[in-house]
């Protein structure tokens, strides 16, 4: 009993010290992405690139249901539903390479029998700073959607408990960081400034 | 009930609730945008947004709450 009790209270140490690491990671990255947001606004001012403002308003409704599904899903871990848990993360990996997929065809123009991208990496201030933007953040839904398969599989061998699942928390909290910096990029690239006709 | 003390019900009404408000401010935005274009207001619909994000679905307050594990 006793050795029980001082597992758990060990749990709850290693558990809040987790919990601000990760948190100090984000604090990091926030230097990162205000570093492209500030690029923005300082070579931008009040432009904006022409771009498909549907397009960006569909994505981001994209990635904000995998925010709801992803939530969904450690919902259902603290309370011990692994089935729910197991189809919220394969939603949530899978809206994230919707997301991931709708970036490369419509913003980047990867794909110009899909859609006809006007942006170059080079071309101009506008498509250096769209590319640099959307570039940081999809290489974070991509790791994004690599850490939810990792626990998917961990959680399909049988880890994790609705008392210790600080992989599916933190596995979580870094989806919804994707999500929050995007709730910024999206005014910054679609809708803030006037349209530059270029 | 979960550790975190909310039955499963509460939480996905928590859950949905947010979801909701992100929509009509996101959908908001682009109709905001379509006849403002200064970066204000956009950025304070922003901020509230990623209050809802950060309290709701990041749990911030688990920083400084203390709990026997989950």
């Amino acid at each position: 009993m006793a050795a029980l009790v001082g597992r758990a209270e060990q749990y709850a140490v290693a558990l809040r010290n987790n919990r601000m690491g990760l948190w100090l990671f984000f604090l990091s990255e926030v230097f990162l992405f205000g570093g492209l947001l500030a690029t923005r606004f300082y070579l931008w001012g009040p432009t904006r690139p022409e771009a498909n403002q549907l397009i960006g308003l569909l994505i981001t409704v994209v990635l904000l249901i995998s925010s709801v599904s992803m939530n969904l899903a450690e919902t259902a871990m603290e309370h011990g539903d692994r089935r729910t848990f197991m189809n919220g993360l394969v939603v949530t990996a899978l809206l994230g390479m919707v997301f991931f997929f709708g970036v490369l065809i419509f913003e980047w123009g990867l794909f110009p029998s899909i859609y006809e991208g006007h942006l170059t990496p080079s071309g101009d201030k506008y498509g250096a700073v769209v590319f640099a933007m959307t570039g940081m953040h999809a290489i974070h839904v991509l790791s994004g959607v690599a850490f939810i398969a990792i626990v998917w599989n961990l959680g399909r061998k049988g880890h994790f408990s609705k008392e210790e699942h600080w992989g599916v928390e933190a596995c979580a909290i870094y989806w919804h960081y994707v999500d929050l910096v995007w709730i910024f990029f999206y005014p910054a690239i679609y809708l803030i400034g006037t349209v530059h006709h270029g | 009930m979960s550790s975190h003390g909310k039955s499963k019900a509460a939480a996905i009404r928590t859950s949905l609730t947010v979801a909701i408000v992100l929509a009509v401010l996101t959908i908001g935005e682009y109709f905001l945008a379509l006849v403002y274009s200064g970066a204000a207001l956009l950025l304070l619909m922003g901020l509230v947004k990623a209050y809802f994000v950060v309290n709701f679905f990041m749990h911030i307050s688990r920083l400084w709450t203390v709990e026997k594990g989950h």
